[in-house]
């Protein structure tokens, strides 16, 4: 696990990180915001915030999830352009899928494999391509028997 | 590059191990060496003539067989095999792998003389259910024909089978069978251009 924390940290309890894929990386910069709440699955996944970044309750982040709140490729005019990003509770954010600033993600939505998320994504929806589109809704009642369909694009 | 080691590992014998001659090529010198000391040690089936360059990641818990000239190169990230329980893998004569990641749960099949390019990830299982993160996800076997080329970043998904000298473009997230001599790309992949196979 490899973290750069120079602005605010918060994180809740049993949040869980797995670094054996690809370590974990928490970058916060100066005056930014991240936060982690309660019941967190962080596997291998990037954090990049520059401005505010917010995670809800049992959100899974897959290996190579990378989620950022700035569009900083290394030009200080390009890190002032930043929009905080939400992610909200029981959220689910699949292998190598990018999220881009400004993005609120819905709560129990699922981000598919190898997406770019640029818009933000309804509650309960499965979102997956380049750019992220909305696939279908998962079911919103609790139906434990129901069989859930492929996960991914 | 000349071979800096060939040793005949006696220590693999007791493992059931069938055939265990590794040869680890210079390039990273004794750490390759110990590395291939170490993968013949977790193998089910070793072939001859094993190249690793770089440090790999082996993680072994079900049925890895690897073929005869195989490398496992590990410029950009280190290449990592992880085989579940009861899960298997096969990689095939004169595959070349270059800082990959093959996660098994079931069953990943690689074909003879293919070629992957670093960052490609194979995933076989969904490794939980997309309602109910609780619940195991789905499993499919991964089957990848002979000669088949995948360009760099590719994902592949569970359930795919890539038919013989098909080539994926890179970046592309296989969901679906790619035919035999396709070409194939974008994300999802869709097949831009069939091809005759040799």
């Amino acid at each position: 696990m490899q973290e750069l924390i120079e602005g605010r940290l918060t994180m809740g309890n049993r949040v869980r990180f797995w670094s054996t894929i690809m370590p974990v990386q928490l970058r916060v910069a100066e005056q930014a915001e991240l936060r982690i709440a309660d019941n967190c699955y962080i596997n291998g996944a990037i954090i990049a915030a520059h401005e505010h970044i917010s995670i809800g309750q049992g959100v899974y982040l897959a290996p190579m999830a990378h989620i950022t709140d700035s569009y900083a490729f290394g030009s200080p005019e390009a890190e002032a352009r930043t929009a905080p990003v939400h992610i909200a509770d029981h959220a689910w954010i699949a292998t190598r899928a990018i999220v881009l600033p400004g993005v609120r993600i819905g709560e129990g939505a699922v981000v598919g494999v190898g997406a770019l998320v640029t818009e933000d994504v309804p509650d309960r929806a499965i979102v997956g391509g380049v750019p992220a589109k909305v696939i279908r809704y998962l079911n919103t009642g609790e139906e434990p028997g129901e069989p859930s369909e492929t996960e991914v694009v | 590059m000349k071979p800096s080691v060939s040793i005949n590992w006696p220590a693999v014998q007791d493992q059931s191990n069938t055939q265990v001659w590794a040869k680890a090529y210079a390039g990273s010198g004794l750490w390759s060496w110990w590395y291939a000391r170490r993968l013949a040690r977790q193998t089910k089936q070793l072939g001859r003539g094993l190249s690793i360059v770089g440090r790999p990641v082996v993680i072994n818990a079900g049925h890895l067989v690897i073929g005869n000239d195989v490398q496992l190169i590990s410029d950009y990230q280190p290449t990592r095999l992880a085989v579940g329980p009861q899960a298997e893998l096969k990689i095939g004569d004169g595959t070349v792998i270059n800082s990959s990641i093959i996660a098994a749960q079931q069953q990943v099949l690689i074909g003879k003389h293919c070629r992957l390019a670093p960052f490609v990830h194979f995933m076989d299982s969904d490794f939980h259910d997309v309602g109910d993160r609780l619940a195991d996800g789905k499993s499919g076997p991964i089957i990848i024909d002979d000669r088949v080329v995948i360009g760099a970043h590719t994902l592949i998904l569970r359930g795919v089978t890539i038919g013989e000298g098909a080539e994926l473009l890179p970046g592309s997230v296989v969901t679906k069978d790619i035919p035999a001599g396709a070409l194939a790309g974008g994300v999802p992949a869709k097949v831009m251009e069939r091809r005759s196979v040799d």
